[in-house]
């Protein structure tokens, strides 16, 4: 369901190139958890971040579901990002003036749905991550770990082809780190794609595959998640 | 998708309240003054007679000595004012739809049966019935008196209702009887509040001072003989025969200003062939030894040659636009600075999938909203600052600080419309922010 | 001056806002010289002298209710027994009242059959006006009692004597001015001698072009409405007023068309110069605080936006001192540039007005004045922002966020 082939990436200013990805190539079929591992600067986010749509190749391509997607204007990838892709942040980035059905609801805004069919996704979502009862809470009225379901139930209502996490668990202590571990395993195992970016080897091995970034190369690691588990 | 909008415009105006405020504050600041100023100087120079500025024309005849031009000037001008007799002929030739002549007198006025202590100097105009249908002045009670009056000189008043207050507590007046210095004139009508705006037709130095508040016939105050020496100007080429009124009345001396009504571009022409002839005709008697000049002049015509339009009116609105530039530029800069706050909601919402074209949207909604707020205060703010100008522009009539619903409405929208015009390119450049660069540090 | 480098680099880096604030000095700069400009070019208007005792002067409009032969007669006494009022200096019957609107024009000729070489205000009055009004007599003589006439209307067609104003005087003779006491001059094509020359009347228009231009004449005008001008003893013009209305009053058909004293005819005759100055004080007032408050929440927020880098600098060890003198000399830089700005665009208004409404050209000190106005408004917007960053402790810099 995704693809790349020959993709990377080059910051330019004035006067120095830096290349932050060389080309590789990568594929992410339907249903696996790919953890992303590295040490910070090696260009994991900037991988995070094309994979996203947020940023766009230097070279290369980049299918989509079947879809070139790296010269689509702003409109269609929004659209793509919409539809299609979820996002969870390390800092959880939920807006502290709207109220969690509020804030759940905001990706579904961006689409022709109705009231009733727009209350219905969020409310599962919600039910999916264990905080229907919170709908009229503002952000700060919950936990930290409360904040990344909340954050998790906005990537979901959307019903994406897969979730893109980058140091979900990052802000959290380690039993609320636990909690969404394993709430993102349980969305995996519905089906749910995941790509996750991490600095903790330990949460690594819980995912079906690993790629490592290292200075700007992306490369397999061969684990053996099986036999652990 | 609007009330969405409008809802996350009034949460993000109420999280950054005391920015908003101040944006609101100053965008009300900046357009009050400008409307304030734009206000009086659109009363001073509106047409004051919109439906008749075609129509009515002022007469000037070139009545003055042989020997030098009238003020001796270099391009000779006739004129402003004309002759009791010139004024008295042209009525009787009845050549024009109306003839309004325009005279007046100041005496004693009081009701017959006040004691002459209680009687008021009050400043009197006379003119014909003519007067009140072509310069459409409304009436309260009663009417215009009739063209019989204006023939015969009938003892008969129009007082206003200001003065119908005064003297009869507002009632009816109509039948009453009032004394103006030793003659006593029924009331005929009582007019209704009346704002005409400049007054163009008397004095140009007055075009800005409420109209006057008694009426009477132009026949009248010639057959009573009531002449005030300083009321208007008057100017005299060659002495009356004597002192007496009736010499005054005979005499070259010119004062009074003679407006008729022509209905069309024909009715002109013909008026203007009259008056070729009036004027060769009375040649003929040893009169009008100076070229023939004749001349009619609209209503903004007159005012402009007299130069009746202060500048400093038109300098002060140029001015206040500068200021409300400024305030713009102020506002502009306050919204960059609440919009710059925004940038990590900015990226999350493109994240989730919204188009730079939903972002403008939301956001244009909430400039628009501050500069609805700033419209609707700057509207307060610029009745409070009408007011002030009434009270520190004694000279100039109340009715000039008034603003009509047009203006009010444009006032919100002009505020609505600037401050989206310097609101775009603050959103522009909220909107244009890296997502990728926000995310990881909201 | 090590300063001065990183601001403009800092300055480069985010221009948008660096812009925005030259344009708001510069635009703030513009309003602010013409505004000042045109406010005092009014107060100057309303403070020329009439050349009167304007303090002690009033006048009484009032009828002489006698038959036509016996008015002259009714004058003398009304005037004679106004005269005898203790508190009273001088009274005097006039043509006219400066500046009220109320009086006479002339045509005024060196040269007889010539068509005229200006016009003047004209007053007509008994030996008294010149006393009655004030009035300083510069060169010449005093009217010898045997000049004065009494007529009905139109004295200047009578005059003998006459005294003309100082500016008047120049316009005919320019530099040679005195030289006009002896000589004949023609008023309305009337020769007439100029016994002497007065330092200040204005004529009857505030507005008029040829203001300063005044011809006295001692011809008293028994006319129906006549004028009476009185001059009292400082503080006693209200007594003085209500007696005089009282003793007019108190004849069998007398009318009082209207009476002020000077001080109310000069208000009146300058009120729109008043109002109009008024209001451009106010559009100053208003222009100040907009910008001030729009300095002050650029720098604050240029100040908060920067908080971290004020800490790492504050840790690298820079006094507080430095980091206010920072902040005070980046507004400095561009109050300076929006000034310029403002001075060229100050320059093209002012150009565009004094085109449009016969205005006089903005002089240099103003300009200088005007910027260092600006730049003492961004100073004091820019303080205490600048203190508030000063005040923020080097731990800043290690922290996170």
């Amino acid at each position: 369901m995704l693809r790349m082939s020959k993709l990377a990436k080059t910051y330019r200013t004035d006067t120095v190139k830096t290349r932050a990805l060389c080309p590789f190539d990568l594929e992410v079929k339907q249903g696996e958890f790919v953890a992303v591992v590295g040490p910070s600067g090696s260009g994991k986010t900037t991988f995070l971040n094309i994979t996203g749509l947020l940023e766009n190749a230097s070279e290369g391509e980049y299918w989509l579901d079947g879809l070139e997607v790296s010269t689509l204007g702003d409109k269609a990838k929004s659209r793509l990002r919409n539809e299609k892709i979820g996002f969870i942040f390390q800092s959880f980035n939920l807006i502290p003036e709207l109220n969690i059905y509020d804030n759940v609801e905001m990706p579904l805004r961006y689409r022709k749905l109705s009231t009733v069919q727009r209350k219905q996704r969020v409310e599962e979502a919600l039910e999916q991550v264990g905080l229907a009862s919170r709908q009229k809470h503002f952000p700060a009225q919950l936990s930290g770990g409360q904040q990344q379901r909340v954050a998790i139930a906005r990537a979901l209502a959307g019903s994406p082809a897969f979730l893109l996490a980058d140091e979900p668990t990052g802000n959290l202590d380690s039993k609320m780190a636990d909690g969404v571990m394993s709430l993102l395993k349980e969305i995996n195992k519905q089906g749910t794609t995941i790509i996750m970016v991490t600095h903790d080897l330990d949460q690594a091995t819980q995912a079906s595959r690993i790629i490592e970034v290292k200075d700007g190369v992306i490369s397999e690691v061969e684990h053996c998640a099986q036999e652990i588990a | 998708m609007i009330t969405y909008y409008t809802k996350l415009a009034f949460l993000s105006l109420w999280k950054t309240r005391y920015m908003s405020l101040l944006a609101v504050i100053v965008i009300a600041v900046g357009i009050s003054a400008t409307m304030t100023t734009y206000t009086i100087n659109h009363m001073m120079t509106k047409d004051p007679l919109p439906s008749k500025s075609d129509s009515v024309f002022l007469v000037r005849l070139n009545n003055w000595s042989p020997e030098a031009a009238y003020r001796n000037r270099n391009e000779e001008n006739p004129p402003i004012y004309m002759s009791v007799q010139d004024a008295v002929n042209l009525i009787n030739h009845d050549k024009a739809q109306a003839h309004i002549p325009i005279a007046g007198f100041k005496d004693m006025l009081k009701l017959p049966e006040q004691s002459a202590v209680d009687a008021k100097m009050t400043f009197v105009r006379s003119s014909t019935t003519d007067f009140f249908s072509s310069f459409e002045v409304p009436f309260l009670y009663g009417s215009s008196w009739p063209k019989s009056s204006d023939d015969s000189g009938e003892q008969v008043v129009v007082i206003s209702k200001k003065l119908n207050a005064e003297l009869f507590d507002g009632q009816n007046s109509v039948g009453r009887v009032v004394q103006l210095g030793e003659h006593q004139y029924t009331v005929v009508g009582v007019l209704n509040d009346w704002f005409i705006l400049p007054r163009f037709y008397g004095e140009s130095m007055r075009a800005f001072k409420a109209p006057r508040d008694i009426f009477i016939p132009f026949q009248t105050q010639l057959n009573l003989e009531l002449w005030s020496s300083n009321v208007q100007a008057f100017e005299c080429w060659k002495d009356p025969e004597n002192a007496s009124v009736k010499a005054l009345w005979a005499s070259e001396c010119v004062w009074v200003f003679f407006w008729v009504q022509l209905n069309s571009d024909l009715e002109k022409q013909e008026y203007m062939d009259f008056l070729q002839s009036y004027v060769e005709q009375q040649k003929a008697l040893g009169r009008f030894q100076r070229p023939t000049l004749n001349k009619l002049q609209s209503p903004t015509e007159y005012l402009k040659e007299r130069r009746a339009f202060s500048t400093d009116s038109e300098i002060a609105v140029w001015l206040s636009i500068c200021f409300f530039a400024l305030c713009l530029l102020n506002a502009m800069s306050i919204i960059m600075t609440k919009f710059q706050g925004k940038a990590g909601e900015v990226a999350l919402r493109r994240a989730v999938g919204a188009s730079s074209v939903d972002l403008v949207h939301q956001y244009t909604i909430e400039t628009g909203a501050i500069g609805l707020f700033g419209g609707i205060l700057g509207l307060v703010l610029t009745q409070v600052c009408l007011f002030l100008s009434s009270q520190l522009y004694t000279h100039l009539s109340k009715d000039i600080m008034t603003m009509s619903a047009e203006l009010m409405v444009s006032t919100v929208l002009l505020s609505i419309l600037s401050s989206l015009v310097f609101g775009m390119f603050p959103i522009i450049k909220a909107i244009n922010v890296q997502p990728a660069t926000q995310l990881k540090s909201l | 001056m090590k300063d001065l480098l990183p601001i403009i680099k800092s300055l480069k880096s985010n221009y948008t806002a660096a812009l925005l604030f030259i344009l708001q000095v510069a635009i703030t700069f513009t309003i602010l010289v013409n505004a000042i400009y045109l406010a005092f070019d009014k107060r100057e208007f309303i403070a020329r002298a009439s050349g009167l005792d304007e303090q002690n002067v009033f006048y009484v409009a009032t009828n002489l209710p006698v038959e036509e032969a016996a008015q002259p007669a009714l004058l003398d006494q009304d005037l004679a027994n106004i005269r005898a009022f203790s508190g009273v200096e001088n009274a005097s019957v006039s043509s006219g009242i400066p500046l009220s609107g109320w009086g006479r024009l002339v045509e005024v000729a060196v040269n007889p059959d010539t068509k005229y070489d200006t016009f003047s205000g004209y007053y007509g009055g008994d030996l008294n006006l010149l006393k009655a009004f004030g009035l300083e007599l510069v060169a010449g003589s005093e009217f010898s009692p045997s000049a004065e006439l009494t007529v009905r209307t139109e004295g200047y067609r009578n005059a003998i004597d006459i005294m003309v104003t100082k500016a008047l005087a120049k316009s005919l003779f320019s530099e040679q001015w005195e030289q006009i006491v002896g000589k004949t001059i023609y008023i309305n094509n009337q020769p007439q001698r100029v016994v002497g020359v007065l330092g200040t009347l204005q004529a009857a228009w505030p507005s008029w072009v040829v203001v300063e231009h005044a011809v006295l004449a001692p011809v008293k005008e028994a006319d129906s409405i006549v004028h009476y001008v009185v001059k009292t003893a400082p503080g006693q013009q209200d007594d003085i007023l209500t007696q005089t209305l009282a003793y007019l009053m108190s004849l069998h058909g007398r009318k009082i068309d209207n009476f002020e004293t000077f001080m109310e005819v000069k208000s009146r005759a300058y009120s729109a110069e008043n109002a109009a100055s008024k209001t451009l004080f106010g559009v100053i007032t208003g222009l100040l605080i907009v910008t001030a408050l729009g300095i002050y929440g650029q720098s604050r927020y240029s100040i908060v936006k920067r908080t971290k880098l004020i800490g790492i600098r504050r840790a690298m060890g820079a006094s507080r001192g430095q980091i206010i003198r920072y902040f005070v000399l980046e507004n400095v830089v561009l109050c300076l540039v929006g000034i310029l700005i403002g001075v060229c665009a100050a320059i093209v208004l002012n150009n565009v007005f004094s085109n449009a409404f016969e205005l006089g050209t903005i002089p240099l000190s103003y300009l200088l004045y005007g910027s260092i106005c600006t730049i003492i408004l961004g100073q004091v917007a820019v303080l205490y922002p600048a203190i508030r960053a000063a005040q923020l402790s080097p731990a800043i810099a290690t922290r996170t966020v």
